[in-house]
């Protein structure tokens, strides 16, 4: 096993909506990420994975946003607790981030070469000769064809999959050991997505960064990450690596993602959907969260909250039918 | 199928012939130019059936779909509406026509009037074209909710109030009120999530089985394609490169394109490692198009004359046209990718 580089426990998240009131955005949110991995973060809109990539970065507004529970453990620091100065140290240099836009991430009214130099001189003291050329270097690592003529152009001259390249470029300038992408490749083309995909896996191999990839779509997660959590209303619902959620998914939900997934590479007649939709956060279900949508709820499911339960080695899923205490294996008993 | 459109197999709904849509451009010291976006598409879209239209951003299938609903004036060549010719048609022409095809829209908030409630939004269509008395309009708009799955309780309620999948139903319902022959969906579930996808999804189908109503789907996503569509047109910088059934297209693809649009799709099976077609490089502006071939800059088998002959539609037998005239060179693996470009 290799070292666990990042690890998050009992993340709680709550958002200020007026005076006195506050939602909780996620709850309960457990995971690791170790050393030269990458974890696939899936889930529906809202479902909290934004807020959780952007709550270890702490880059969540301080005046509405409230950590307001658990713990993020990086490199034996507790990320949580970090003054907002030392969480300066963190940001770009050990974590990076991309973001789904890359055009609203650059400055349009600088060059390339400009943005990128900046980064190089934020992480380190070296001239700008000298970071021109590092920056150059690196656009010509993530594919982009003329480097040298790049760095004088601005972003509105680049294509999506360009800036995106860019982007990634200026995330791994400091050689981070943990990079969050979130949604990098939603804004582009599926035959610019490929490339991106096969870009940031061949970087992630050469580099040993661990990467947490936040997406929607089960196929990029099934084609790139290691490791793959499922989000559901701002809860962990299955955890575990990416052969045993496509091939042996255990909770409803994971299990109705992916029947209601059209298949390029099969026929089919009638998809399976899930009924309902994601209840609001202000409206959630007293026991599971998923209990309103799901085809298997019993009356227990609507009163217990189920917890996150290890089911077999590294698989973990919170569902009360899944051998959790009180669940399945426990009645048949 | 259903039986309502083997009787009704001749005569395509919607016929267009040479389609070409060209937008003038101002260029450097105030040259004129034309953006091509859709540069000579000839398809037929039978009754109750679904044609998938894909391609790229930019490719111009948007582009395609508008100008085949008269929304734009097509610069060249023939759309032939159940057996009208629409090409030259004003608004006060078409405003009959108008009646038997609809529109839905990608964002369902953008095209919903936020001041009025989902009964009038939906009733509308019936208030614009004078169909049935009071009492009828008030039955059918009831009726047509309750098809798409929207209780009473949710009639009077505003589009905030919805969900996107929610919102969507109700765009497809007023697209539906009217008894449409022709539907154009442009994107109309990309921008929702899985789960609620499926949902649109399955009612657009019912809603086809039910109705007889043919659909053009203009989508990007192959995999909502390959489930919904009967044929699929494969488009690229304003050209058509490869059409046919959905069983010849996703089984057996001739057109370098397609295979590699078909391989660059994440499938979510961790087992699957397909071999990749790489796509060096973008596509590139359609205002400057390539000589000859499109895509022949991109084209891991591009050959010399890719460069300079235009490819022409070629008949693979049972409705299988692909613009690539390697294609079963390709196919029988007698032309090998060109390696220098395929790494470049």
């Amino acid at each position: 096993m290799s070292d666990v580089i990042l690890d998050v426990k009992n993340l709680q998240v709550q958002f200020r909506t007026g005076k006195k009131e506050t939602l909780t955005a996620i709850q309960d949110v457990t995971f690791q990420v170790k050393a030269g991995e990458i974890l696939g973060i899936v889930g529906e809109s809202g479902c909290g994975k934004s807020v959780t990539a952007n709550t270890i970065l702490r880059l969540l507004p301080k005046q509405t946003s409230l950590i307001s529970g658990g713990s993020i453990s990086f490199q034996g620091r507790d990320l949580v607790t970090l003054s907002e100065k030392e969480m300066r140290k963190v940001r770009g240099s050990k974590i990076s981030m991309i973001f789904q836009e890359p055009m609203t991430s650059l400055n349009p009214a600088y060059r390339i070469g400009v943005q990128l130099v900046e980064m190089y001189q934020a992480h380190s003291k070296i001239s700008k000769k000298e970071a021109w050329q590092k920056a150059t270097k690196m656009l010509e690592k993530v594919g982009i064809p003329a480097p040298d003529q790049r760095m004088y152009e601005y972003p509105h001259q680049l294509s999506g999959g360009m800036r995106q390249r860019v982007m990634i470029a200026m995330a791994l300038s400091a050689k981070p050991e943990l990079l969050i992408a979130d949604e990098p490749t939603t804004a582009l083309d599926v035959t610019i997505q490929a490339q991106v995909l096969d870009l940031m896996k061949e970087l992630q191999r050469e580099m040993g960064t661990s990467i947490i990839l936040i997406t929607h779509d089960m196929g990029v997660v099934a084609e790139t990450s290691d490791y793959v959590m499922v989000m559901y209303a701002g809860e962990v619902v299955e955890y575990g690596s990416a052969a045993m959620i496509f091939k042996n998914p255990l909770h409803p939900y994971t299990q109705g993602l992916l029947n209601s997934l059209p298949r390029v590479d099969r026929d089919m007649q009638r998809l399976t959907s899930i009924t309902g939709t994601v209840p609001s956060l202000s409206e959630m279900p007293a026991g599971c969260r998923f209990s309103n949508r799901c085809g298997q709820c019993s009356g227990q499911c609507t009163q217990q909250k189920p917890q996150l339960v290890e089911v077999e080695p590294g698989h973990q899923v919170r569902c009360l039918l899944c051998g959790a205490p009180g669940g399945r294996g426990e009645e048949a008993e | 199928m259903t039986q309502t459109n083997e009787s009704a197999r001749q005569v395509p709904v919607m016929s267009i012939k040479d389609l070409k849509k060209y937008f003038p451009v101002r260029g450097v010291k105030n040259r004129k130019l034309s953006l091509k976006a859709v540069d000579g598409v000839s398809l037929d879209i039978m009754p109750g059936e679904t044609v998938g239209l894909v391609g790229e951003s930019g490719c111009g299938k948007s582009t395609l779909g508008r100008t085949i609903l008269g929304l734009q004036s097509a610069t060249d060549g023939q759309i032939e509406f159940m057996g009208e010719n629409i090409v030259g048609y004003d608004n006060k022409k078409l405003r009959p026509l108008r009646q038997k095809m609809q529109i839905i829209f990608q964002d369902p908030y953008a095209s919903l009037d936020p001041r009025k409630t989902i009964f009038d939004l939906v009733r509308a269509p019936l208030d614009a074209f004078h169909i049935g008395t009071e009492e009828e309009k008030k039955q059918k708009t009831q009726q047509i909710l309750e098809f798409v799955g929207l209780g009473e309780y949710q009639f009077y309620k505003f589009p905030h109030e919805l969900s996107g999948g929610q919102r969507q139903r109700v765009v497809t319902a007023r697209a539906m009120v009217v008894d449409p022959a022709f539907i154009l969906c442009d994107e109309p579930v990309s921008a929702l999530d899985v789960s609620v996808r499926s949902q649109v999804l399955n009612l657009m189908k019912e809603a086809q089985e039910k109705t007889g109503v043919a659909y053009l789907f203009i989508s990007h996503d192959m995999s909502v394609v390959r489930y919904l569509c009967d044929r699929v047109a494969v488009m690229y910088l304003g050209k058509l490169v490869e059409f046919g059934s959905k069983k010849e297209l996703f089984e057996n693809p001739l057109h370098p394109y397609t295979k590699a649009l078909l391989s660059a799709i994440p499938v979510p099976d961790v087992d699957k490692k397909r071999e990749r077609i790489f796509l060096p490089g973008d596509v590139p502006s359609p205002l400057h198009p390539p000589k000859g071939c499109r895509f022949h800059n991109r084209c891991p088998y591009a050959q010399e004359s890719c460069g300079t002959i235009e490819p022409q539609w070629q008949d693979m037998g049972e409705g299988h046209f692909v613009a690539c005239p390697y294609a079963l060179q390709i196919k029988s693996s007698a032309l090998q990718s060109n390696k220098t470009l395929f790494e470049a």
